[in-house]
């Protein structure tokens, strides 16, 4: 190829080499011009334009638009966007993209995948904590009734075997203050009810 | 008698499918229409509703917003705008519109796909000239 040639190289504007990868808190954008020319495999984090000849594989996170006369043989991957002009040449294998645009006179053959890569990325987010809630409030208001008869005639003994751990608590309290039963074993239930919570959803969990 | 002659220009209307056009027939679906089959026509088709089977056209064919279409097509120019799911040949140029989402292999001479169509398949790209001919 009589078109690598030094000279011609520096005149081609290639924002690879000077600027870093997402140091300015921008978008990261890489140009091959259309001198340029890359064999191999190529992932950017950000934007690439390719005007020039590629064999080989690309990738990257935002757009990949191949303009002018560029020309790719090989896998290309976009998160977002990939763009072949009316003068540009694809041909891939896999093209996996989110979105494509193919202009009226390009060329273009392979096998397409449209969807959404940042599906895979997002997905290992579990929800904490709000489902498990209205379960132990909803089950200790109509219990409480059954052991308060109790525990004025049996011994506090007898109250933690039979009733579930978070109860036991309660029963305790009301055994301290037999005379007081009926307005402080709300206020109890209320401060009582939290610990149980992370143990179910541990149990649950693994 | 009213009702009688209601229905008559109904199906009068339906059977006009049919549409000469700059003297290339044209083969004309409706939003409600349903075909279901093989159909080799010499002329160009639009196809709305629903879709089924095979659809061979000398012409182009344009597949309207709306339609559902699980069908093999082959034309000269194919438009897509609706859903297609099936192999789609295009002896000249296949244009997906912004809406069209496709799901099958096309092969094409020329492809133009709008910033907002959904494509999975494989494409292929070249010349049909022995194969147009072999119709």
């Amino acid at each position: 190829m009589s078109t690598r040639r030094p000279a011609s190289r520096a005149a081609t504007p290639v924002p690879a080499e000077s600027g870093s990868n997402g140091s300015n808190g921008e978008r990261n954008s890489v140009v091959l011009g259309p001198r340029d020319r890359l064999v191999g495999q190529l992932y950017i984090e950000g934007d690439l334009r390719v005007a020039g000849t590629v064999e080989g594989n690309l990738e990257a996170t935002g757009d990949i638009e191949i303009a002018g006369a560029g020309k790719v043989n090989g896998d290309v991957t976009a998160y977002n966007r990939l763009t072949v002009g009316s003068d540009a040449s694809l041909i891939a294998g896999d093209v996996r993209v989110a979105r494509l645009t193919v202009e009226d006179g390009a060329t273009f053959s392979g096998k397409v995948s449209m969807g959404k890569h940042q599906a895979k990325a997002a997905a290992p987010q579990p929800q904490i904590v709000s489902e498990p809630k209205p379960q132990p409030l909803a089950e200790t208001p109509p219990q409480p009734p059954e052991p308060v008869a109790v525990q004025v005639a049996e011994p506090p003994a007898l109250e933690v075997v039979v009733t579930p751990p978070h109860k036991s608590r309660l029963s305790v309290s009301e055994a301290l203050n037999p005379k007081v039963v009926g307005a402080p074993q709300q206020k109890s239930k209320v401060a009582a009810a939290p610990p149980p919570k992370p143990i179910q959803q541990k149990g649950k969990r693994r | 008698m009213d009702v009688q002659e209601a229905t008559a220009e109904g199906t009068a209307t339906a059977d006009n499918g049919e549409i000469k056009r700059d003297g290339r027939k044209q083969f004309s679906m409706g939003p409600g229409d349903i075909l279901e089959g093989k159909l080799i026509y010499d002329g160009s088709v639009h196809a709305d509703g629903r879709v089924e089977g095979e659809v061979r056209v000398t012409g182009n064919i344009d597949v309207a917003s709306g339609a559902t279409v699980k069908a093999l097509l082959e034309g000269g120019n194919v438009t897509l705008k609706g859903q297609v799911e099936g192999m789609v040949t295009a002896r000249d140029k296949l244009t997906l519109g912004k809406n069209a989402r496709l799901s099958g292999d096309i092969q094409v001479r020329r492809l133009q796909i709008d910033d907002g169509a959904t494509l999975n398949g494989h494409v292929r790209m070249g010349d049909f000239e022995h194969q147009a001919s072999g119709q």
